[in-house]
């Protein structure tokens, strides 16, 4: 399945939710859970956007007898950030899902506001 | 290159020899270096210590890939380095949202045309969206320059170029091949005209660029 860049990003800062991950143990993270082609060097340009914006912090670690990795972290920001993505993300599934119990659910409700009336 | 010279931003020293996690094998590891020597190459036009750190992001990468390949049971170095670099991908492709963004940007502040036109190219492929508009604003640019292109013809073949008056009423801007029987009415106060047209049009332009940049993606 492909995915477009919006919900990869959406994916991206719910993985970072908890703990600080690199940029390879994310991608693991990410393709484990879902189930999506993803070529893998496609995250480090969301990786970079999300960090020049604010929404993530990185730091460099040192690995006895490796390589060192570029560890990636939730920012305040981001985290504000990913709670508006969420309610954003729920009410469209949710638009959505009734549209596929019910075709004529937009007739009666023809927004997502709608709901709110 | 990327063996010897590089460090990352926190002064991480990732020459201390070639760790376990990087081939040994000499064909492996030219693959291996070749490879991100390219994602340098493809990278030149980030500032410094942007591309240095990207690079070395991507060593880091490569020698995740390559280790848990071997912890696998794969001996075969050359065989894991392919296997590492066929995942991550090619750099000109996944590297072009980083590129166009950090020169649409550059582009947009000094308002240099190259860097817009390089910015533009590789937004071109960077999406729908992003692509669709991207033309949109480059056919806007090639418009623009159809004003300077007057405003330079207008030396050379002065009686194509200018603001053309028909006996009928017809009135034409522009270079024309043909104006039997039109008679050019601005003569060449064209010249300053148009390039005052280029100007403004390309500022308004850019700062409309600048402005929307953000909701392109």
């Amino acid at each position: 399945m492909q995915v477009r860049k919006g919900v990869l990003e959406l994916i991206i800062l719910l993985s970072l939710r908890k703990h600080e991950c690199y940029g390879y143990e994310l991608i693991t993270v990410v393709t484990g859970a879902m189930d999506f082609e993803l070529t893998e060097g496609t995250i480090y340009p969301l990786l970079s956007r999300l960090h020049k914006d604010g929404l993530l912090t990185a730091r460099w670690v040192e690995v006895p007898g490796g390589v060192p990795r570029k560890y990636y972290r939730l920012s305040e920001r981001g985290q504000d950030a990913l709670a508006a993505m969420q309610t954003s993300w729920i009410r469209l599934t949710y638009a959505v899902q009734r549209l596929m119990v019910d075709p004529g659910a937009t007739r009666q409700e023809p927004t997502i506001r709608g709901s709110a009336k | 290159m990327i063996n010897r010279p590089l460090a990352g931003p926190t002064d991480v020293d990732v020459d201390q020899g070639n760790p376990p996690c990087v081939p040994r094998d000499a064909d492996a590891l030219r693959l291996w270096n070749d490879y991100l020597d390219d994602a340098s190459r493809v990278a030149r036009r980030l500032p410094e210590t942007e591309r240095r750190e990207l690079v070395l992001e991507l060593r880091s990468h490569l020698a995740e890939s390559f280790a848990v390949a071997g912890e696998l049971g794969d001996a075969d170095e050359l065989a894991r380095v392919r296997a590492a670099i066929a995942r991550l991908g090619r750099p000109r492709d996944f590297l072009r949202p980083i590129l166009a963004d950090h020169l649409l940007e550059q582009g947009a502040n000094t308002f240099h045309p190259r860097l817009l036109a390089e910015g533009l190219y590789h937004n071109v492929f960077g999406g729908l969206k992003a692509g669709i508009i991207s033309v949109a604003f480059a056919v806007g640019y090639v418009l623009i320059i159809v004003f300077a292109a007057m405003a330079l013809m207008k030396a050379f073949v002065p009686s194509h170029v200018g603001y053309f008056v028909y006996p009928n009423g017809t009135r034409t801007f522009g270079i024309l091949a043909d104006t039997t029987g039109a008679r050019e009415a601005l003569g060449f106060w064209v010249v300053p005209l148009a390039l005052a047209a280029t100007t403004v049009l390309y500022i308004l332009l850019t700062l409309g660029l600048r402005a929307t940049r953000r909701f392109w993606g």
